[in-house]
């Protein structure tokens, strides 16, 4: 498993370089620059801030300085925050986006799974009927839509919670509801069907014939399989998270990777654009490559070698 | 259900009055009562949407200086009031609507051209070709192309154009490897065997043979496509990368109305409601379409 787990990491090196340069050539394409600013420096300060940010280089010799400083994990320094590293502001940005996404995703299995389960239990009933056309609320509503209606209702007609910052434990209630919601809908979904399924198998219906308990046959027997599919759904979650906390992020003015990206594209800070979009892409390698060997320790008929 | 299957039905009907595949499906699919009632409600917005701005005496983008921030009321036409310079939001909302819903078309007409082409060349062939198509598909899979379609925008200006290419060419992926899966099980098939049998080039056999049979699978999976690149385009509106001013779009709409929700909530809230019933009945029609062609859950 480990030899699969290296093969795994080793594989994504080609998919991260095409990814680099992608996003490197498309970067330095566009109009524009990153010291265009409202009034003209003078030319001697900008070939300076040029000559420092080795931006009076060859393309091609950018590109391999860059190349090489990202292969020792170091995306170099900020243009608009002359003071920060790319790498310090990932440091300082990442543990508050993956807070976030920890709780949403915390919160989408803790009511999807059960939502989804209860679904199953009173198939095609109104119970069913009524959470799945919730569930389908749920996928419909966007987070961009759900996160300033939720604001509205809780915030400012009602003084329930704070609306934005990230002051206390209370300040994520709405934005982890917003980014968790269409995950959460999609968990009982997929918990449903394969639930459904699963009771109808073979071993379910042996068991029952055995004469056990309802209560360990559903949970002991039914409910690990029921949850195979949504494991291998997180993969997607995730990336689904890493998409909205960006526009999350924004709304309630929260100081995440999300929030650095969108800025930094707005301003052209290219060492920091491309490395959130680097440090995404390997996040999302490495995630995947969890979900897939948690897949494969919960279901002994999948095997990596 | 098939081309060979039609005209052996032909020959049966004489006798017995055979059921196609579409007929079984359409029989279940209006026995759904959610996704008729979605298509009804579609159906009337989509003519909403077309015809509504005619109805009324504004239009969506002229100021009325004599009713800004005003709520909405039945007394001068400003059905749905107006926002902080005076436009009406009633017809703003169905004009934004007009944008999403041909965004949401154009986009997954261009995903759905080559997807399918795509995935049934790759399938169709298979051996080295289909290796080497389906490699590059897995490694477009991996890049977040959020993150290109938001540099796209920053660096080269917000152009219509640009966005349907933007959102197509992440679209077609999916369809793809939808299509070459179906295309892989449907190449070893009698009826196509026949085909080739018969002198078919591949480009027929592809076209007339293998294209038909996966519009099942296609057409589910476009139902499903298209409340996707609503949802995209309202995103990259929404963070003000989409549609420019005075044009307008849904998520554009929600995004001024989420500035401005303490002071003229109406201006959030028609827009939002408009865009959520529009994806929740194309999500209900895609469900309701996969469970009619695939009735084994039932």
């Amino acid at each position: 498993m480990i030899g699969y787990a290296v093969r795994r990491l080793l594989g994504a090196i080609p998919t991260l370089f095409i990814l680099l340069t992608l996003a490197f050539a498309l970067i330095r394409t566009a109009p524009g620059g990153p010291f265009d600013l409202e009034k003209q420096l003078p030319p001697e300060i900008e070939a300076n801030l040029q000559a420092k940010y080795h931006l009076d280089e060859p393309l091609y010799q950018q590109y391999g300085r860059y190349l090489w400083d990202v292969a020792r994990f170091d995306f170099g320094p900020s243009f608009q925050y002359r003071d920060l590293t790319v790498n310090q502001l990932i440091a300082d940005g990442f543990p508050v986006s993956l807070r976030l996404g920890a709780f949403s995703l915390l919160f989408a299995l803790m009511f999807g799974v059960p939502a989804g389960l209860m679904a199953a239990f009173r198939q095609n009933r109104p119970t069913d009927y009524g959470l799945m056309t919730l569930a389908m609320l749920g996928i419909s509503i966007p987070n961009f839509v759900l996160a300033p209606l939720l604001i509205l209702l809780m915030a400012v007609y009602n003084d329930w919670l704070p609306a934005g910052g990230l002051g206390s434990p209370l300040h994520y209630v709405i934005p982890v509801i917003a980014l968790g919601t269409a995950m959460m809908a999609y968990v009982a979904r997929l918990t449903r069907g394969a639930m459904i399924e699963v009771l109808r198998s073979n071993y379910v219906r042996t068991a029952r014939a055995k004469g056990l308990p309802t209560r360990v046959i559903l949970f002991r027997h039914a409910l690990p399989a029921a949850l195979t599919p949504v494991v291998s759904f997180m993969g997607p979650a995730a990336a689904g998270i890493i998409t909205g906390s960006v526009v999350i992020e924004t709304i309630f003015g929260i100081p995440g990777l999300g929030r650095f990206f969108v800025q930094g594209a707005l301003n052209r800070d290219y060492t920091l654009v491309m490395g959130v979009v680097l440090f995404y892409g390997m996040l999302i390698i490495v995630f995947n490559l969890l979900v897939d060997l948690l897949y494969a320790w919960l279901d002994p008929r999948v095997a990596y070698k | 259900m098939t081309k060979s299957g039609e005209t052996l039905q032909q020959a049966a009907s004489e006798s017995v009055k055979g059921r196609s595949l579409w007929q079984d499906a359409g029989r279940r699919l209006v026995k759904n009562r959610a996704a008729v009632v979605s298509a009804v409600i579609l159906g009337l917005l989509v003519l909403l949407v077309i015809f509504g701005p005619m109805l009324s005496p504004h239009d969506y983008y002229t100021q009325d200086y004599d009713a800004i921030w005003q709520p909405p009321t039945l007394s001068d036409g400003h059905l749905l009031g107006t926002d902080s310079i005076g436009r009406d939001l009633f017809v703003r909302t169905l004009a934004g609507g007009r944008i999403s819903l041909m965004i949401g078309l154009v986009a997954t007409l261009v995903s759905l051209i080559i997807g399918v082409a795509y995935g049934a060349i790759a399938g169709y062939f298979g051996g080295k070709v289909d290796t080497v198509m389906m490699r590059l598909v897995d490694i477009l899979y991996a890049m977040p192309f959020l993150f290109f379609v938001i540099l796209l925008m920053v660096f080269f200006g917000r152009q219509i154009f640009l966005i349907f290419i933007a959102i197509g060419a992440i679209n077609w992926l999916d369809m793809a490897r939808i299509v070459r899966g179906q295309t892989l099980s449907l190449k070893n098939k009698e009826f196509v065997e026949a085909a080739r049998m018969a002198g078919a080039s591949s480009a027929s056999v592809i076209r007339r043979h293998i294209v038909p049979n996966l519009l099942g699978v296609v057409a589910v999976y476009v139902t499903l496509t298209i409340p996707q690149v609503i949802l995209f385009e309202s995103f990259l509106s929404f963070l003000g990368l989409g549609v420019q001013e005075p044009a307008t779009s849904w998520g554009s709409l929600v995004k001024e109305g989420a500035d401005e929700m303490s002071r003229a909530p109406w201006l959030l809230v028609y827009p939002a409601l408009a865009l959520a019933v529009t994806l929740f009945c194309f999500n209900f029609i895609g469900d309701g379409l996969r469970d009619a062609l695939d009735p084994k859950d039932r």
